[in-house]
């Protein structure tokens, strides 16, 4: 069993299976401005704070003192490591001067002097622009020999967008590859494991971020899931927090389920998910994820309905993520609302709402994975989900634009305007209930100062009797 | 003018302060790493040594410690991003000059070293 080192870049060690391999060689490539560099330093300070040695080796014009004062800003410098575990030298003056076998020997030396764990190597292309393909296939043959040897694992860094085919490539035990990709107006950063003999990976492309914290990398979400879906439910009901709605339900909705309910625009589905919530304890507390009103608006709205959203939030009943609209992750999104969900043993989660995650996602047709993989870690947790999504039929319409949505969830309300009496009325139909007898008639309800009422509008009625 | 020799593995940082020293009017040696300094030391026996830290071979203070004990008594200054605070040894250099630097501070501790002297 070869022990692993990791990146200390979380969602890369997730699609690694536990990080890189000691005493293996990798190749990073990617081209300028992609975050090798801060990846490979990360790498590097994560190394030392585990109790490693680092050695880092360039072979670029750049001084080490800037590169140093750019990385000073991320949160995991630590001055104090450099140099006594973490030591930046450059192999440049080497290379010009002796060559390839040159800065082999050096490589050898700078390892066994500095007796290093961990070695970067960046600025490979500058080792490879001036000799011949054979030349540089032994270079990295025999470096990686040299890591090998001294149970040191290498990480080469490189520009160069070179084949699958190149002999670096095809020697390497490891190939991550980091894009900048665009589509449309928008642009966007993935991180893609090509290659690691001897471990399992996630493959395909991950989004990631550069931050303040350096690298963060998030594994779609969906790529995640491994094996069966667990099927463990908890049994039982949960309470809508409205009773009508538990009663028409058979007792609420079926324990660690997931429910999504359908709607036009200001039909009342916020208004539903802040009674589901209300609800919530400390003792079996509540996430909300929104992607349209901010907290502030949200507490005017629960106030408004005698709903004291703050006080919950303040007992820690209830926490809400917001994330207004912008060019968001949608896997960033997903991990927050699942691993918030995962650390206070959420017991309920509210999404409002799905089309703004389809609006944020580069490829749309994802959306019922990530919210499948979202479901099933939020059912390991006992959670019971809610989520929102807006439909453009005011009335009942002839077709559910469902987008594969309903489908994985267990549980589908659909909320509809009637045209009744020269006045819209709001009704509420169950689609589906996971394992469940259910009412199927539609009921009509309306929005009071109490929240969701299931009754006619009593003040419509008095204004049509008033203009009759 | 002064026999000066800079003791650098980063080629940039090497290249920028010999010409601003050459400019200046004096004579330039380079050394890539400390290995190469103490060699080139104890040949030329220049008048200033201008040193970088971190470097492949030997580093900057293992030099500095060598020079001393073969009893080379010239000027040192030690330049690095290293704060002085962090060196893990403090070997008898004359000056020590905060990376990066401009060409004003570098010929600044010059100036002050050979008033001193």
């Amino acid at each position: 069993m070869i022990e692993r080192f990791l990146t200390g870049v979380d969602g890369l060690d997730q699609i690694l299976r536990g990080g890189l391999l000691q005493g293996s060689a990798y190749i990073v490539q990617g081209p300028p401005g992609a975050g090798k560099t801060i990846l490979a330093n990360q790498f590097c300070f994560s190394h030392v704070r585990s109790g490693g040695r680092a050695l880092y080796v360039s072979l670029l014009a750049e001084s080490h003192e800037r590169m140093l004062a750019y990385l000073s800003a991320l949160s995991f410098y630590n001055e104090s490591v450099i140099p006594q575990a973490l030591q930046y030298v450059s192999g440049y003056g080497t290379l010009e001067r002796d060559g390839l076998p040159g800065l082999i020997k050096l490589m050898r030396h700078e390892i066994k002097r500095h007796q290093a764990t961990a070695v970067v190597l960046d600025g490979v292309f500058v080792a490879q622009s001036n000799t011949s393909e054979g030349e540089f296939r032994k270079f990295v043959h025999e470096l990686q020999g040299i890591a090998n040897f001294s149970n040191a694992t290498l990480v080469m860094l490189t520009h160069q967008s070179r084949p699958s085919g190149s002999p670096e490539h095809t020697m390497v035990d490891g190939w991550i590859e980091l894009s900048d990709e665009v589509k449309g107006f928008r642009s966007y950063r993935t991180i893609e494991v090509k290659k690691h003999r001897g471990s399992e990976i996630l493959r395909g492309k991950h989004p990631f971020r550069i931050t303040g914290c350096g690298l963060r990398v998030f594994p779609r979400i969906e790529s995640t899931l491994t094996g069966a879906p667990s099927n463990s439910r908890v049994e039982g009901r949960v309470s809508t927090g409205l009773k009508q709605l538990d009663e028409l339900t058979g007792g609420g909705l079926p324990c660690s389920t997931a429910a999504l309910i359908l709607g036009p625009t200001g039909v009342g589905k916020t208004t539903f998910g802040l009674h589901f919530l209300s609800e919530a304890t400390p003792q079996e507390p509540a996430v909300m994820l929104g992607l349209y009103e901010s907290p502030g608006l949200l507490q005017s709205k629960a106030r408004a309905i005698g709903l004291d959203i703050e006080a919950a939030c303040k007992s820690g009943a209830l926490t809400i993520l917001w994330r207004p609209p912008s060019e968001n992750l949608v896997d960033e999104i997903a991990w927050d609302v699942v691993e918030k969900a995962k650390s206070i043993n959420a017991k309920r989660v509210f999404v409002d709402g799905v089309a703004a995650l389809k609006d944020n996602l580069i490829y749309p047709e994802r959306l019922p994975y990530i919210l499948n993989a979202m479901n099933a870690y939020l059912r390991e947790i006992g959670a019971t989900v809610l989520y929102t999504s807006e439909i453009r039929d005011m009335h009942m319409p002839d077709v559910l634009p469902t987008d594969e949505v309903s489908v994985i969830v267990d549980n589908v309300f659909l909320l509809t305007y009637l045209r009744r009496e020269q006045a819209l009325r709001r009704s509420l139909s169950i689609i589906k209930l996971r394992e469940s007898r259910f009412d199927a008639r539609a009921t009509e309800f309306h929005l009071s100062g109490t929240g969701v009422a299931f009754a006619p509008d009593p003040e419509l009625r008095e204004a049509i009797a008033e203009g009759q | 003018m002064l026999r000066i020799l800079i003791v650098e593995d980063e080629a940039l940082v090497a290249l920028v302060t010999s010409l601003a020293l050459e400019e200046a009017g004096h004579h330039v040696m380079e050394a890539i790493n400390g290995e190469e300094g103490l060699k080139i030391a104890r040949q030329e026996q220049p008048e200033l040594i201008i040193t970088d830290y971190m470097m492949p071979r030997m580093n900057g203070l293992e030099m500095i410690e060598k020079l001393r004990e073969e009893g080379f008594e010239g000027p040192i200054v030690l330049a690095s991003a290293i704060p002085e605070a962090n060196l893990p040894i403090r070997p008898q250099y004359d000056a020590y000059l905060q990376k990066p630097y401009r060409e004003q501070d570098l010929l600044g501790v010059m100036r002050r070293l050979f008033r001193e002297s």
